[in-house]
């Protein structure tokens, strides 16, 4: 099999510039102003459209925030659903306005920027998951027997429309689904998602092959039934 | 719609499967691109293409761009002074926070101002700040919701200006949080932790605050924290280890201090900064939280 394509780092949508561009009122919504170049540069001279959203985004210009969103939103609400967490979209406004705040604290191309990312949104779903444990108990003023309770996040499952999705996510461990949302909604490489999980390269494969050998027991076999 | 559209869209669904199936290397389960894993697989993907709500997604770019504008380049907020006025001032604040004020305060936001500049403001505050007391008020009624997350980056954001004893507040804050979340053992664990972090951030005073094995602490203990922050089970007793260190070394230091054994009174003589006393046990050999 291939190296997956994530490794490279798959080109950005936005269009980027050099510092020597014009700006005109961009497509991105109202008042935005996007830049756009100048033709002295002249043919064969390259620049980095991700540093230049990047560099965009550290200033606070709309349009990147605006661009930056609309890439990442859907993949982090995805991941947040696939993790059952309550409320997908309350988790992408958290972790976008962490990712306003701390942007200062990374470097690195668009990819790494996608790891980072997916960093805070892992630990934004484990506090919300260590969250929704609690809450039972809160309601009802005693500790509930964790044996017959069914785990938050199972109940938020049950709001996926595909029964499919559903019964292949029900037959994972929380494991298993983190590893695979990772890599697939995420986008990202076995050596990101060792690192956001904090586990070795050679664990996430083993996570991986074991989550696709469960799937394909239980749903291929309930097809052939 | 024609036959031969038809045909494109499935030669297009197949080459999908083949480019999803081509991003799970590695594994020795192949897989059919036409069977049930597959097919989970591009339903899997398919969820991260939905964007939030448009009503939602309009709100967190309004929010996304104040933040943004507020806070350009992404530098962290700026601090109020540092130091025992600073402590005094946030005690200050708290107390008149947390009368009748903060009910008409919660209130008014709670239905006023979610997603406008003063939420975020105080969302943004760091201990120490004016609006760190509205942050928490907020947080309580479930807008700008914190979690031991945000206390760790308050703390992380802390010790990068240089106010650890700040920090030190964030992270009692964090772990207290963490206690709430948990459940028996480590509850009691965790719980005993915040006790003992707050005895150290009481104990400013001693010159213990200005020395740089303080900093390694709080370095340190925020390094735990965020370690086993990593995993769903927080293991309380690493971390009631680790606070028991740092109380212990405090409780060292102003002893040593006591005894006026440092040139400065700050340690031992030779050893300016440096903590008297005998050095701390390794992890693992403490015993009870």
């Amino acid at each position: 099999m291939s190296t997956p394509a994530t490794a490279e780092g798959r080109p950005f949508k936005a269009v980027g510039l050099p510092a020597d561009v014009v700006e005109r009122p961009g497509p991105h919504g109202q008042g935005s102003a996007r830049p756009v170049a100048a033709d002295a540069k002249g043919p064969g001279v390259t620049f980095d459209p991700w540093d230049s959203l990047l560099e965009a985004a550290r200033a606070g210009a709309d349009w990147a925030w605006s661009d930056l969103y609309r890439t990442y939103a859907p993949k982090v609400r995805g991941y947040a659903f696939a993790q059952g967490v309550a409320d997908p979209e309350d988790l992408v406004g958290e972790v976008f306005l962490q990712a306003v705040r701390n942007l200062n604290r990374f470097t690195g191309d668009e990819a790494a920027f996608r790891s980072w990312l997916f960093t805070i949104v892992h630990r934004r779903v484990l506090d919300s998951r260590r969250r929704s444990r609690r809450r039972p108990e809160e309601m009802n003023g005693h500790v509930p027997e964790s044996a017959t309770l069914p785990a938050a996040e199972d109940v938020a499952l049950q709001g996926l429309s595909d029964p499919r999705l559903l019964d292949g996510l029900a037959v994972l461990t929380t494991e298993q689904r983190r590893v695979l949302a990772l890599r697939v909604i995420g986008d990202l490489s076995l050596d990101d998602v060792a690192r956001i999980l904090h586990k070795r390269t050679g664990a996430i494969k083993a996570l991986q092959h074991r989550a696709l050998q469960r799937l394909r027991k239980i749903l291929d076999e309930a097809v052939t039934k | 719609m024609s036959s031969s559209d038809d045909y494109r869209d499935e030669m297009a669904e197949e080459h999908a499967r083949d480019e999803l199936l081509d991003l799970l290397p590695a594994s020795s389960v192949t897989v059919d691109p036409l069977s049930p894993v597959a097919e989970f697989l591009t339903q899997l993907e398919a969820l991260g293409a939905n964007p939030p709500d448009a009503d939602v997604s309009a709100r967190h770019l309004t929010m996304l761009k104040d933040e943004a504008a507020n806070n350009p380049a992404g530098t962290p907020v700026a601090q109020g002074p540092a130091g025992p006025l600073a402590g005094r001032r946030r005690l200050a604040f708290r107390a008149v926070i947390s009368g009748f004020v903060t009910r008409v305060l919660i209130g008014t936001l709670a239905f006023t101002a979610v997603g406008t500049g003063t939420a975020l403001a105080a969302d943004r505050a760091l201990p120490g700040d004016l609006l760190y007391g509205l942050d928490r008020a907020l947080e309580r009624v479930g807008i700008n919701d914190g979690g031991a997350y945000e206390r760790i980056e308050e703390a992380r954001a802390l010790v990068v200006q240089g106010h650890h004893e700040r920090a030190v507040a964030a992270v009692e804050k964090a772990v207290e949080e963490l206690a709430a979340d948990s459940v028996d053992a480590s509850a009691v664990a965790l719980q005993g932790a915040a006790g003992q972090i707050a005895s150290v951030r009481e104990s400013d005073g001693s010159g213990y605050q200005d020395t740089q094995v303080f900093r390694d602490q709080v370095a340190g203990l925020l390094e735990t924290i965020e370690d086993e922050l990593d995993s769903e089970m927080v293991d309380g007793s690493r971390i009631a280890e680790t606070a028991r260190q740092f109380s212990d070394t405090a409780r060292e230091f102003a002893a040593g201090r006591g005894q006026g054994r440092g040139p400065d009174g700050t340690g031992p003589p030779g050893q300016s900064g440096d903590v008297p006393g005998t050095p701390n046990p390794p992890p693992g050999r403490l015993d009870s939280p």
